[in-house]
């Protein structure tokens, strides 16, 4: 039975410095082993995952930093896929991040058990170029988004995960107006005798998540309306990824795309001259870097079932490609095929890994 | 068959000069054996498929479909043994999950999904065969050469 209980925030203290204290407390106390948790990179330009052990390490650490440079279910991914570390290591995860590592769990590259997640609400993040600068501009990011929400990543805008789908420990801010935070456990250790969180607190959370999923399903709308203008049909297609460096930044950078050996960047895709010459003369000319489109839909076919739309490939197109856009598009089409939803669940099966006898076409 | 043949192929617009390229995916255990027996059973069809024989539809990678589209096909055919009778117990099940992506992605950025057909065709049934590849090639020639080579 999960507890309710609640960190008030003091005096000169922000729900992160609050929530952080409790960490630490768990810390301290040898409930927790490790903690990995964003860190102040650069002074405050960037917030970056750090396995933390030492306490007095925390103090530059913010739980809600509003900014994802790379997606923690790829971190959760180098800390337990070869052997999970002993001892109890707590992570904290938004819930994209937990979508991610949820995926990567079934694919056999996360073990999600043998960790704490401690989820967190989460109301959207912000491009990691865009966050450092607004830091260079001495602004603070925080504050830039409440007056301008337009700043927030198109993926969190449009997100899913309003509400988190899974977690060990929650640290919900949502309704909080900044005077406390949530924590939800199973786990007594984890609660670390903090008070009963009121009535009040709990329902302001959730009336506060049924309007954020509002407001995302409509922005969710009306940018699939765009695709359905823009991105349509072979010329669309070839609009979308025209100034495409074929770097594969935005494969890199996706959580689930956990190929060791990427069939996209095997020796498949490196041919001959003539073999080039020959489909130069055959179309007029022949675009360099090659399978430029072959790429890009190619990955959609090997992984869009798993895209859980974290839009970390949009964050790392060099060239500002909307990636995550067209996936998860095409991911909200996929998906409901096989009755699936990415991230949703560690009971799901994934699609490829299963079947019905009975479904689908041809029968 | 030399660069100078390749160019015309499928090039000519729609209409009755137009002759597709047609890539097809057989099992080995059905329906490359169903042309087997359509060939020697001397049943007409139209020329336009360029068989591949793989072991199994479930060996078929939905990069492999995709890759005949951008690289000039234009239709893709898939043939597999019916539900219940892969030679490998659940091969053609699990093609028929990939496969429905595939389709389903050409289907929501409006990329031609009639260019892509998946046929169950056991090895007794030549007939079949006949029947899908001329319905096929029919239905590819009134599209027209595909938009989507050299993507």
């Amino acid at each position: 039975m999960a507890e309710e209980r609640i960190i008030k925030v003091g005096k000169g203290e922000t729900p992160s410095t609050a929530a952080l204290a409790h960490l630490e407390q768990l810390l301290t106390s040898g409930h927790l082993d490790g903690l990995m948790i964003p860190m102040s990179m650069g002074g405050g330009r960037t917030f970056m995952h750090v396995l933390v052990t030492d306490p007095d390490a925390l103090a530059d650490a913010d739980p809600f930093a509003p900014v994802m440079p790379v997606n923690g279910g790829t971190s959760v991914s180098r800390l337990t896929k070869l052997e999970a570390p002993s001892g109890r290591i707590g992570v904290v995860l938004r819930p994209c991040e937990i979508a991610a590592a949820i995926e990567l769990h079934k694919l056999l590259q996360v073990r999600l058990g043998d960790v704490v997640v401690i989820g967190v609400d989460c109301p959207g993040t912000i491009s990691v170029k865009d966050h450092i600068d607004l830091v260079d501009a001495g602004k603070d990011p925080l504050s830039a988004v409440a007056e301008e929400p337009g700043l927030l990543r198109e993926a969190c805008m449009t997100c899913d995960w309003t509400r988190v789908q899974y977690h060990d420990m929650l640290l919900g801010t949502f309704g909080s107006d900044g005077t406390h935070v949530i924590v939800v456990s199973e786990d007594e250790t984890l609660l670390g005798g903090l008070d009963k969180a009121p009535k009040g607190a709990l329902e302001a959370r959730e009336s506060t998540i049924e309007k954020i999923e509002d407001i995302r399903v409509k922005t969710t709308e009306a940018v699939e309306k765009e695709v359905d203008e823009h991105l349509q049909g072979p010329e669309g297609v070839a609009r979308h990824w025209e100034t495409c460096i074929v770097c594969h930044n935005c494969m890199e950078q996706c959580p689930v795309c956990y190929c060791n050996e990427c069939f996209f960047e095997s020796q498949t895709f490196r041919y001959e001259g003539d073999k080039m010459m020959l489909w130069a003369r055959n179309r007029g000319s022949l675009d360099m870097p090659t399978d430029k489109a072959m790429f890009h839909l190619g990955r959609m076919a090997h992984m869009v079932a798993t895209c859980i739309g974290c839009g970390m490939c949009t964050q790392a197109c060099p060239v500002g490609i909307n990636v995550g856009r067209a996936f998860k598009y095409v991911a909200s089409r996929v998906q409901p095929v096989y009755d699936y939803k990415a991230g949703r669940s560690v009971d799901d099966p994934l699609p490829q890994a299963t079947y019905l006898e009975d479904e689908l076409e041809p029968r | 068959m030399t660069d100078k043949d390749r160019k015309g192929e499928g090039k000519a617009a729609a209409g009755d000069d137009f002759e597709p390229v047609i890539v097809g995916f057989f099992c080995n255990w059905c329906t490359a054996s169903a042309a087997d027996l359509a060939g020697t059973s001397r049943m007409q069809y139209p020329p336009n498929v360029r068989p591949i024989r793989v072991m199994c539809t479930g060996s078929v990678d939905t990069s492999f479909v995709l890759r005949a589209l951008l690289e000039g096909a234009d239709g893709v055919m898939v043939g597999g043994c019916h539900p219940g009778d892969c030679h490998y117990v659940t091969g053609n099940y699990r093609a028929r999950r990939r496969l429905t992506g595939v389709i389903k992605i050409l289907e929501a950025l409006a990329l031609d999904p009639e260019r892509f057909r998946f046929e169950w065709i056991s090895a007794s049934e030549g007939a079949k065969f006949v029947k899908v590849v001329t319905e096929f090639t029919e239905d590819i020639k009134r599209m027209g050469p595909s938009p989507l080579k050299g993507l």
